[in-house]
């Protein structure tokens, strides 16, 4: 997403400083230089005294504005930020939103959930279950070619074998 | 018990062990390999997405690291543990670079051959092998005797400690000169000479003693002297228990032994290497210079040293091998056949109460001439070779072996070892002796049989059938003009001479035998050499020394008495026209040795204490030395 174009001796300070991981494909420049901007991609110019500054910008521009899901509990609807949900998965034929200790009933189906949240950070990973690559703490082989994730919340969740390539396609990047 | 170890060692238990950890080990490692690598994009993808994590593997995984460790680790050490480098042989042979090589060669074979009860050349059996060792006496070639001729016609006399050149001054015998050499307690086994030097081959005696084995050293002392002023020019010390020696061409050659005592406390194997002195310059023989004969039992450092009679230079090889071998010298080569087993597979680590494959028969040559000494190759063949099975001279190279199937065959080789003929020789347990003279080779196969082969073609050999029937045979003689053949034979307290009829293999007993009483039988037995009696085919004359008694000063005395027998070419008969007794001053009974050189004209009669001459034409001596 971003490309960092700064002298190399300040490199990896102000890396360090803005937490900036470069892209192979990128969108946007970040620099100290103003000769070093690209005509054809998004140019933030700074000095390294604004870097707490641009930090704060760059977070959002990857995290954007969160996306609220409707969801229904035991104190009846409300809506919870996106991010904050660990996974989602069908439980009894209804769409369950896992959090850290709690899990809600959502009512939109599966799929509708990955258009709405695919291009964030959420990842199909079966046909019964959509996850937030944030919540995975780990990420654990199987014999059989699948895949286990270990959840922050402690859950477990399995990568389908039909799903295995799309996902390691997106860890790729 | 052992039948059940044999069942669990098998082959197949142990590749499979070695195939299950190979595939488990490759299976985890892909997947750890991939937990690695899954966790490490995850953590680089939430990092991109600014939520940052620092990446670490899970205990599980360590886990997983260590059982992989494991994994491999069991293989390699198994493999580290039980199976050592192979031995890269070229043809049956292993060229030695380093002492490191000896001993793995030696720790190999043990691992082999005695996996089952840990079995070992234990110090009693060393030191019976070592006296064995000790007590064999050399074999000298018909070159080297204890009397020889120099080109002028003078004849040199050994005993056991000097040497008497002696001249035939118009029939008149003078001493020239005796040399007395510093012996160092050894004693004179032979002499020879060549356009200018005499050389004196002298030996120590070891005393048979169990007690004196960890210091008595067996050794060759060669001492050259210059035959014009009789100076000694240089003296050499070749180290082992020779086996033989012979002069071949220009050069001396001698085969020995050197025992190697692998069990033996404070064991070094640099204590114990080949080694020849020339003046007081000591020469250890180089572990480049050995090779190792595949699959015999490496206890002995069997050397060949070639001393080079015109410039003195010697030449040395050695071949890593079992100390029970058979070797022999001739045809400008060095031959040695010993044992030699191929193993079961993987035998160095399973306890098989018989690891053997196969019993085979190694035949390896060392050639020698002016480009030096070398190795040139070695051949196996099925089977056990026989006792004193191997038989060289200048036209044969044959090997008699027990096929282990109730027979015995005899291969005939070319000079590059190549074996060109066999033949079945029926049930032979050992070879008493052979005889080669001309065309035939007659073989003792026991006390009272021998077996006629007819090698006069290259490319053959062609056993005579039925064998023969004879008494004790000692040796057999033959003049292929006159058709006769001669069967020396010692039974009891006489000698008998048989003559017969001889051709194309055929052997027909003539009733003319000379049987004649002999003193001192045991002696006569033990020490009565076949180069004793000679038939002078020129003159169809026998002569057969014996020892006799006589009259001295009243009491009786042993004398050597020289019978003379003419042989009646037409009647096929032998005449006695002479005895001649030698003065008892000349008489040599401990051994009993006598030597005969005729001309057209005299014999001399010599024997380590004096020598007599005397004309043909005269039953009587005409002149005698005596050497003090």
């Amino acid at each position: 997403m971003f490309k960092l174009k700064v002298p190399k001796e300040d490199r990896a300070r102000i890396r360090n400083k803005l937490k900036i991981i470069d892209s192979k494909k990128y969108q946007y420049v970040i620099t100290t230089d103003k000769d070093a901007v690209e005509s054809d991609k998004i140019n933030i110019v700074f000095s390294e005294d604004q870097a707490e500054k641009v930090n704060r910008m760059l977070d959002s521009i990857v995290k954007g504005e969160d996306v609220f899901i409707s969801v229904e509990g035991e104190e009846g609807i409300k809506n919870i930020e996106s991010r904050r949900i660990h996974y989602f998965i069908i439980e009894n034929e209804e769409v369950v939103a896992i959090l850290m200790k709690e899990k809600f009933i959502v009512k939109m189906k599966l799929y509708e959930l990955e258009e709405m949240l695919g291009n964030k950070y959420f990842i199909r990973v079966s046909k019964y279950a959509l996850v937030n690559i944030n919540k995975i703490d780990y990420i654990k082989p199987a014999f059989n070619s699948k895949l286990l994730l270990l959840m922050k919340n402690g859950d477990r969740v399995e990568v389908n074998r039909r799903y295995y390539k799309a996902f390691k396609n997106t860890l790729n990047l | 018990m052992i039948a059940l170890l044999e069942f669990l060692y098998n082959n197949f238990i142990i590749i499979s062990v070695v195939l299950f950890t190979l595939v488990t080990t490759l299976v985890l490692t892909r997947i750890f390999w991939k937990e690695f690598f899954f966790n490490k994009k995850l953590k680089f993808k939430q990092n991109v997405l600014r939520n940052f994590n620092s990446f670490r593997l899970k205990k599980s995984s360590l886990k997983s690291i260590a059982i992989i460790f494991v994994l491999i680790t069991v293989p390699v050490v198994f493999i580290f543990a039980f199976v050592r480098s192979p031995i890269a042989y070229d043809d049956h042979i292993h060229h030695l670079s380093s002492k490191s090589d000896v001993s793995n060669i030696h720790a190999s074979y043990h691992s082999k051959f005695y996996s089952m009860t840990l079995q070992s050349v234990e110090q009693e059996d060393a030191d019976a092998i070592l006296q064995e060792q000790y007590e064999t006496r050399t074999i000298f070639g018909d070159n080297i005797d204890f009397v020889t001729q120099t080109s002028d016609d003078n004849i040199i006399v050994a005993n056991q400690t000097e040497i008497n050149i002696v001249e035939n001054d118009d029939n008149t015998l003078r001493i020239l000169e005796t040399i007395v050499p510093n012996l160092e307690g050894t004693t004179i086994q032979g002499v020879f000479v060549t356009s200018d030097s005499l050389f004196v081959i002298a030996q120590p005696v070891f005393n048979g003693n169990i007690a004196d084995l960890e210091t008595y050293k067996p050794y060759t002392l060669v001492f050259q002297y210059n035959m014009d002023t009789y100076e000694q020019d240089q003296v050499y010390t070749f180290s082992g228990s020779a086996i033989q020696i012979d002069r071949q061409g220009d050069y001396l050659v001698i085969i020995s032994d050197h025992f190697i005592p692998f069990d033996s406390e404070n064991f070094d194997l640099d204590n114990h290497k080949p080694f020849y002195v020339k003046g007081s310059t000591v020469f250890e023989e180089d572990y480049s210079n050995m090779v190792y004969i595949e699959g015999t039992e490496p206890t002995n450092y069997f050397t060949t040293f070639m001393l080079d009679l015109s410039d003195g230079i010697v030449e040395t090889k050695t071949a890593l091998t079992h100390h029970d071998h058979q070797a022999m010298i001739g045809n400008n080569a060095v031959y040695i056949s010993a044992k030699s087993y191929s193993f079961k597979m993987a035998s160095d680590y399973m306890e098989l109460s018989n690891p053997v494959e196969q019993e085979r028969v190694s035949i390896t040559k060392f050639s020698f001439d002016h480009r030096g000494l070398n190795y040139f190759r070695t051949r196996m063949l099925s089977g056990q070779v026989l006792e004193n099975g191997l038989i060289v001279d200048d036209q044969l190279i044959m090997l008699f072996i027990d096929n282990l199937e109730g027979t015995s065959t005899v291969f005939r080789f070319n000079d590059r070892l190549d074996m060109f003929h066999r033949v079945e020789v029926g049930n032979i347990d050992s070879i008493k002796g052979y005889h080669h003279q001309d065309d035939i080779l007659l073989i003792k196969t026991t006390a009272y049989n021998i077996r006629l082969f007819d090698v006069s073609l290259p490319t053959e050999l062609h056993l005579y059938d039925p064998p023969y029937i004879l008494d004790y045979p000692q040796n057999i003689f033959y003049d292929n003009e006159s058709n006769l053949a001669l069967n020396l034979n010692i039974n009891e307290d006489k000698i008998h001479i048989v003559p017969y009829d001889y051709e194309d293999g055929l052997l027909r007993e003539l009733e003319s035998r000379i049987t004649r009483s002999t003193y001192r039988q045991i002696q006569i037995g033990r020490f009565y050499d076949v180069r004793n009696p000679q038939f002078i085919a020129s003159n169809n004359t026998l002569l057969l020394p014996l020892i006799g008694d006589d009259e001295y000063d009243g009491a009786s005395i042993f004398v050597t008495k020289v019978l003379t027998y003419q042989w009646d070419a037409q009647d096929r008969v032998f005449e006695h026209n002479n005895t001649l007794s030698l003065p008892y001053s000349i008489h040599e009974t401990n051994p009993f040795i006598y030597r005969m050189i005729s001309t057209e004209d005299l014999y001399y009669h010599i024997t380590p204490r004096g020598m007599a001459l005397q004309l043909t034409d005269e039953p009587e001596l005409h002149s005698y030395v005596i050497f003090d």
